[in-house]
């Protein structure tokens, strides 16, 4: 054969093309920005962006203190401390907190305008007066400070360009330097965007290296040789330096489901290089007299096949991740491919030019016998129930597809970077107690085109927020509707009509605007309405952003917008994230049905027969249905990781069909006719080879149930159950499927 | 004899005294000096945003002083745009106490009296302050001289640094510290650079023409200001076009029934 001849050259070549990538893997970063996950071409991007253009940024980050009791002398100077700096730092357009916001009000026939907190109250009398005030401010009252007066928030306005990390460690700082034993908590987007990127980091450094351990584990359990060991495991790790290093080479950073691709190489890519070493050793009996290269020679003409087929059916199915319009969805389509494809070159070339160089093995006597038996009775149990009653097995695969298929109407959808993390993450809890005290962390924003001081435009901005506002997931609402109407009320009194009213004149709408501004600051509503009154910003704070409480509160602004010709976009960070949970399930639809065509056309092709592609794809039907069936049961959603699932899980599942079909049509040319004698042959012999397949992949993916990530561990329980289905189908439904069908392709 | 002592040490005073006033003496001279007893102009205000759009107001202001000029009453009537005319605001400043302020919005044919701690303010929306037109409380800040004697244009002027005490003064003025340049004739600000709380520099005023409006008493008025904001790009400019000495001005109208009318 050509590979011993080439042997040196092709273990050099390889070794030098995973190492010349590797070099570029310290180039790798990490984005954590969920934004950029959908291409900027999208609408809600698009629409983002415009609202930027036109208001700047709207990004805020919030600095929550705590204690018993906020609105005390020693937390108030303190705040008003950090208050000061923090308009001094870099990045921060502007500081909303206690000290900054305005209290204006009417009183008598007065109409006051003071910041939220003038004083900081040095008697206990003083205390109540202030809080009373605060109370009073619908401006402060529950988004700066809680309701209980138990915390304050400062919220940070960042500059379009600020960078996230720079932003929070000058934050981090500046809380060491002016000290107090308030509790503090950060939180808002920016916090999430430079937290993400470290806890992926660390994620990866923990679970890579345990997967890989696993795996020599396992790899040593089976093949009780450093050989059979330390071989499967360089294709690995060469495919990994390759995989990881063509991400840096192509500029893809990496993102939360970046995790999954070292992690699918360790679980799939040594699967090629297991059978071919399980072969080697099959054959190398004391009793064979072939020599070290004979026995190689004789692996590889024998293994060769079904392994390229496999491979191309795992490529196939994770080809299918191309339909997705989620850019690291795509992304890891593309190099996880490549590696695969890598991992299947080398394990055909390299690692029988490899198993050339070395001297024959000693032969491995069979101290795992007893394991075999064991494996051995349970397979051929199976067979013997299949073979018993392969209509029964249908009807109840069919029973338990429909039944947890009703769990497919209960699936839901959730894209919200917080999700990612686990309900005790600190990321997590923050996020929770200033979405419950001051109004969200997250936002959408409306934008209104037109005459803005138009009071008939108003009053729908007024009937919009009022709406808007009863809805569960919608925080506070700013926007100039309501700077008008806090101006009636300072301006007139109680009972009188116009107090808490939008105006009916235009007139009256811009006397109160330039009343403001001769009062006010114009820079308080720069975010809300811009220099001649030609556009204005409705900006809802999201506190709940789960994509089924935000798709209802988007609706409806919907709803608005179609009837409403002055409302020209909608934008914020909330409908990028509902963009990209739509874009996800597209993609997840796309990807299903997209490997499942590949797969039916390659099985057709494979075996020349339609009735081959139908039966290769119906176990992996069976296994989707079952797997979103289960999830929509247990409540999980699908998300950045689990829209992936589908994909990998099809590539992966097909090739336990295909082991079982080759074999089980060999059998039947040995054994004409006797389809159940076939059957049982086949999984006792191949049977054994896909069961462990199935586990070696299994433990490859089984670290994920330990990631810090709510998607990545979801995505480790879902895999490993529907590698289990996928397995179950091949050996149980697909041969039931053949002895009751008994397709003519099989015997041809 | 005693005569003429008196008189040489007022030449004495008049030839030396003056070159060598102290910094914090000038801006009280500046923020006194040329308070008319009364006065009639039309301003238009123009603010510039930082992408070029306007906004222009007219506005017709009267002032007068009272209390033997320790306090300055002024109304400002809005006469352009058509949705704000008639809107007016009338302001009495007092030397020793916090402004009082009246507002009068026609649309709802209402006054209101606005209390504000705030006097970092900006005037009407524009890149003006308040605090940049009147004159702060004097032991507010402290005042060193830059430079004796500086040329802007062809004006010779003293160049004074004014710092805010405390962070608190700087947050109530919006500013932690100003460099003027006051004309020595006239007493009259030329240039004034502005600093934030942060001590960064954020606008520059500077006085394109200046009036002789009190002949007699030789009193100026600045009568084109134009400032720019150098951190948001926003610029304003306020010109007057008429600008006329009245001492009498009725005082019927420094009312809030005037106001309303």
């Amino acid at each position: 054969m050509k590979i011993y001849k080439y042997r040196w050259i092709i273990i050099v070549l390889f070794i030098a093309v995973a190492i010349f990538m590797a070099r570029s893997i310290p180039n790798n970063s990490v984005d954590g920005d969920v934004t950029n996950y959908i291409p900027e071409t999208m609408e809600s991007r698009l629409n983002t962006n415009a609202l930027e253009d036109l208001f700047g940024g709207t990004e805020i980050l919030l600095v929550m203190l705590g204690s018993d009791d906020i609105i005390n002398e020693q937390s108030l100077t303190r705040i008003k401390k950090l208050n000061r700096e923090f308009k001094k730092g870099k990045g921060i357009e502007k500081v909303l907190s206690l000290f900054e916001m305005k209290d204006i009000r009417g009183e008598d026939d007065m109409m006051i305008v003071d910041p939220a907190v003038r004083r900081i109250p040095k008697t206990p009398e003083a205390v109540v007066k202030l809080k009373q005030q605060l109370k009073e401010n619908t401006m402060v009252y529950g988004t700066i400070v809680s309701e209980d007066f138990t915390k304050t928030a400062i919220v940070l306005v960042m500059e379009e360009d600020a960078d996230d990390t720079e932003l929070i460690n000058m934050v981090d700082s500046l809380l060491k330097e002016i000290p107090g034993d308030e509790e503090i908590l950060i939180g808002g987007l920016p916090f999430i965007r430079s937290k993400l990127p470290v806890m992926i980091g660390g994620d990866m450094k923990i679970l890579m290296p345990s997967a890989i351990l696993l795996m020599l584990i396992m790899l040593f359990i089976a093949f009780r040789r450093l050989r059979g060991m330390l071989l499967p495991f360089l294709i690995v790790v060469i495919s990994i330096m390759f995989t990881l290093g063509l991400m840096s080479v192509l500029e893809w950073k990496f993102t939360i489901v970046s995790i999954l691709i070292p992690i699918m190489l360790i679980a799939v890519a040594n699967n090629y290089g297991i059978h071919l070493v399980a072969k080697y050793q099959e054959l190398n009996t004391p009793q064979n007299k072939a020599s070290n290269r004979e026995i190689v020679s004789a692996s590889l003409k024998e293994l060769w096949k079904p392994i390229l087929i496999t491979g191309l059916t795992t490529v196939a199915g994770l080809l299918g991740l191309l339909s997705h319009q989620v850019i690291p969805s795509k992304q890891m389509g593309i190099v996880t491919s490549a590696g695969i494809i890598f991992a299947l070159v080398a394990s055909l070339l390299l690692l029988p030019a490899i198993l050339y160089i070395f001297k024959k093995e000693k032969p491995l006597y069979k101290d795992a016998d007893q394991k075999r038996h064991l494996m051995d009775r349970l397979l051929s149990k199976l067979g013997k129930f299949v073979v018993r009653k392969p209509k029964q097995i249908i009807i109840g695969t069919i029973i338990i597809t429909l039944g947890l298929g009703v769990g497919l109407a209960y699936i839901g959808l959730d894209a919200n970077p917080i999700s990612f993390f686990k309900r005790s993450n600190p990321i997590r809890v923050a996020d929770k107690v200033l979405n419950d005290n001051f109004g969200g962390t997250q936002q959408l924003a409306v934008l209104f085109d037109g005459d803005i001081k138009d009071p008939a435009l108003l009053k729908r901005m007024d009937s919009y927020v009022a709406e808007l506002e009863q809805m569960n997931g919608v925080g506070s609402i700013t926007c100039i509707s309501e700077v008008i109407k806090e101006m009636s009320k300072a301006i007139n009194e109680e009972g009188d009509p116009f107090y808490d009213k939008i105006p009916d004149t235009r007139e009256a709408v811009a006397q109160y605007l330039e009343m403001y501004m001769m009062s006010g600051d114009p820079d308080d509503f720069e975010k809300l309405v811009d220099f001649d009154y030609q556009n204005a910003q409705m900006i809802v704070r999201i506190n709940d952003a789960a994509t089924p409480v935000l798709s209802p509160i988007k609706d409806k602004v919907q709803s608005f917008k179609d009837k409403d010709e002055a409302i020209s976009k909608m934008g914020g960070f909330s409908l990028i994230v509902m963009e990209l949970g739509q874009v996800m399930l597209n993609g997840q639809l796309m990807s299903i049905a997209l490997a499942l065509i590949i797969i039916f056309l390659i099985m057709t092709f494979l075996f020349k027969s339609l009735k081959a592609g139908i039966l290769g794809v119906a176990p992996l039907l069976v296994s989707m249905i079952i797997l979103f069936g289960v999830m929509g049961i247990l409540g999980m959603t699908i998300n950045m990781a689990s829209a992936l699932l589908s994909s990998i899980v099809i590539g992966i599942g097909v090739d336990y069909t295909i082991h079982f079909m080759w074999r089980y049509r060999a059998e039947l040319k040995n054994y004409p006719n006797e389809y159940p004698k076939a059957v049982i042959i086949t999984l006792n012999t191949t049977g054994r080879g896909i069961v462990f397949n199935a586990i070696a992949v299994i433990v490859g993916f089984i670290v994920l149930m330990t990631s810090e990530f709510i998607p990545i561990l979801q995505f480790g329980y879902l895999i490993v159950f529907s590698i289990f289905t996928c397995l179950i189908g091949a050996l149980i439904l697909v041969p039931a499927i053949c002895l009751l069908w008994k397709p003519a392709f099989i015997e041809k | 004899m005693r005569k003429l002592i008196i008189f040489m040490i007022m030449i004495a005073a008049l030839g030396f005294t003056s070159p060598t006033e102290d910094a914090k003496t000038i801006i009280y001279k500046t923020f006194t000096i040329n308070k008319m007893a009364g006065t009639e102009s039309v301003t238009q205000l123009t603010i510039k945003d930082n992408k070029g759009r306007v906004r222009k107001r007219k506005i017709a202001i009267a002032t007068k002083l009272y209390d033997n000029g320790k306090t300055e009453k002024k109304i400002i009537r809005f006469l352009e745009p058509a949705d704000v005319k008639g809107t007016s605001m009338l302001t009495f400043d007092y030397r020793v106490k916090d402004d009082d302020m009246w507002i009068y919005l026609p649309a709802l044919r209402k006054t209101r009296r606005i209390v504000s701690s705030e006097k970092g303010k900006s005037f009407m929306g524009s890149e003006f302050s308040n605090a940049d037109m009147v004159m702060p409380t004097i032991d507010d800040f402290t005042y060193k001289m830059l430079k004796a004697s500086v040329m802007v244009g062809t004006v010779d002027c003293w160049n004074i640094q004014i710092t805010a005490k405390d962070e608190d003064i700087a947050d109530e003025y919006g500013y932690l510290k100003r460099i003027v340049w006051i004309g020595k004739k006239d007493y009259v600000i030329r240039k004034a650079k502005v600093y934030d709380i942060e001590g960064e520099h954020l606008k520059t005023m500077t006085v394109k023409a200046v009036k002789m409006v009190d002949l007699k008493n030789k009193k100026s008025v600045p009568t084109h200001m134009e400032v720019k904001n150098v951190q948001n790009g926003r610029s304003s400019v306020m010109k007057m076009d008429k600008i006329i000495f009245n001492p009498n001005v009725k005082d019927e109208y420094f009312t809030v029934s005037y106001l309303e009318k």
